[in-house]
């Protein structure tokens, strides 16, 4: 590939910084505290993706803290969010009052994600009620898979989900945005890297911030697009971290063993594959 | 499970806003596509009146990088002289660039430099420059020097080059070429890679009234 040089230059950093950083947290606190507090876990998990996409923000050239665009509050909303998650671990908290703040934060996240633009002025409200949704919808039913799945194994396939993003997105023609589902991926590889069979902990304090970044990312690398990759590539994206829910329906959810994996890995690697086919074939990349 | 429901249905909503947006945008898309292709193997040439700019008139730029170059243009614009006479230095110019109507020598460069990456063709459509100043400046390769504010990716800046003025009894040949620096413009990426300045090459005729 005659850019590939580029794209060493401008993903390696966006990668391996970020995982770096966050491994080095998950793996501290892992360390320091172990994995039995799940308190402790949730707040690392958090720490862990938001430093991530701090450090990331440092070193890639192009990314701005001062917000143009709505990719920049990338760093700002997996902080505001990850803070969210962590709020029902505050003693004495109403469960009304963490419902409500999660609510809050998926509005403002909406409310910042949804690209001001003259072809999408007509149904805004419509954009930013459908994008606040899909950030509650992600959040609140990944929670319990988290818990469900064996630990390590649902932020492996979160992350090969955002690796598929990055696809997506390199095919729709927006690099910038190839590269922060880069640095998701990268926060969710380390994830998976320090909790593998030891705790979902982690994992369940970077869901928050998971849940506002994925949509963000496709939904701006939808109306931005500038090749004729299809709006089907993005929906199967944003449908596959749910994928494990099929396990639960009443033929499959007595399935155990080997089988069980396949069912889980399946029905989340599928539409991810499929979404990156469709991309790469609408885009004429292959 | 069972809380997930209305949130399910607001997903069925972002789904249905989702494809509607698909219907209304799928059609740009492929146009812009398929003009780029076009434009690709040879622009189209800028449309002509009296007063602005005719047909085969080219506003072209080239980039470079650390292992090649890019040529490209735009193959939408309107290059408006006012008034049209033998000495422009009291005219006025202004140039209005259809960002979209970019093209490159590759499909794939021409989708990225549309993209947010560089020139972000939906939230900026449109480049102008409008000249403030145009005074004789002979020298080997120009005749004179146009200043004025090129708007482009949003951002304005002052710029000034030289050009070339041929007058016909038919039209008014303005030729120039010179570099802007794509970061005053706020186009970064690629930084240390794709080198800063990029050459602009403009070729306009303009017939008399």
């Amino acid at each position: 590939m005659e850019d590939l040089g580029l794209l060493v230059d401008l993903f390696l950093p966006g990668f391996l910084v970020p995982a770096a950083v966050a491994a080095g947290i998950l793996l501290g606190a892992g360390w320091i505290i172990g994995t039995a507090s799940e308190r402790a876990g949730r707040v690392a998990g958090a720490a862990a993706l938001s430093a991530g996409f701090c450090a990331a923000w440092v070193v890639l050239p192009a990314a701005r803290w001062r917000p143009e665009d709505p990719w920049d509050w990338l760093p700002y909303l997996t902080v505001l969010a990850g803070g969210a998650g962590l709020i029902d671990l505050v003693p004495a908290v109403p469960r009304l009052l963490v419902w409500l703040v999660r609510l809050a934060v998926a509005a403002v996240a909406a409310w910042l994600l949804v690209p001001v633009l003259g072809e999408l002025a007509k149904l805004r409200s419509g954009w930013l009620a459908g994008t606040a949704a899909t950030v509650c919808l992600l959040w609140f039913l990944l929670e319990p898979l988290a818990e469900r799945l064996p630990p390590g194994r649902l932020p492996a396939l979160l992350g090969l989900v955002a690796g598929a993003a990055a696809v997506v997105l390199e095919a729709a023609g927006i690099l910038k945005l190839a590269q922060a589902a880069g640095v998701l991926t990268a926060g969710l590889a380390a994830c998976a890297l320090a909790s593998w069979g030891r705790t979902s902990s982690f994992l369940r304090g970077m869901i928050p911030g998971l849940a506002v970044v994925l949509p963000g990312l496709l939904l701006n690398g939808y109306v931005y697009r500038t090749t004729t990759v299809p709006a089907v590539a993005f929906l199967l994206l944003l449908a596959a971290p749910l994928g494990p829910w099929v396990g639960a329906l009443p033929l499959l959810r007595d399935m155990t063993g080997w089988r069980r994996t396949v069912v889980q890995a399946a029905t989340v690697l599928l539409p991810a594959g499929l979404a990156v086919g469709i991309a790469l074939l609408s885009s004429g990349e292959w | 499970m069972r809380n997930g429901w209305p949130l399910l249905l607001l997903l069925v909503l972002l789904i249905a806003l989702g494809c509607n947006y698909t219907n209304d945008n799928t059609t740009t898309a492929r146009g812009t596509s398929e003009s780029a292709a076009t434009s690709a193997a040879r622009p189209a040439p800028a449309a002509g009146k009296l007063g602005t700019a005719a047909e085969g008139s080219k506003i072209e730029f080239v980039g470079t990088k650390t292992n090649g170059r890019h040529d490209g243009g735009f193959t939408k614009f309107t290059v408006t002289l006012d008034p049209v006479q033998e000495d422009i230095s009291g005219s006025k110019v202004i140039v209005d660039i259809d960002t979209d109507s970019l093209w490159s020598d590759n499909p794939k460069l021409t989708a990225h430099l549309k993209s947010p990456d560089f020139f972000d063709v939906k939230k900026y459509p449109k480049a102008t420059f409008v000249s403030s100043r145009i005074e004789p400046a002979p020298s080997a390769n120009a005749t004179h020097l146009v200043t004025g504010d090129l708007t482009l990716h949003g951002q304005t800046k002052t710029i000034s080059f030289p050009v070339k003025v041929a007058t016909t009894a038919e039209a008014l040949d303005v030729t120039g070429e010179f570099t802007i620096n794509r970061h005053d413009f706020g186009i970064s990426y690629g930084k240390g890679r794709i080198h800063d300045d990029v050459t602009i090459k403009i070729a306009v005729r303009i017939p008399r009234q």
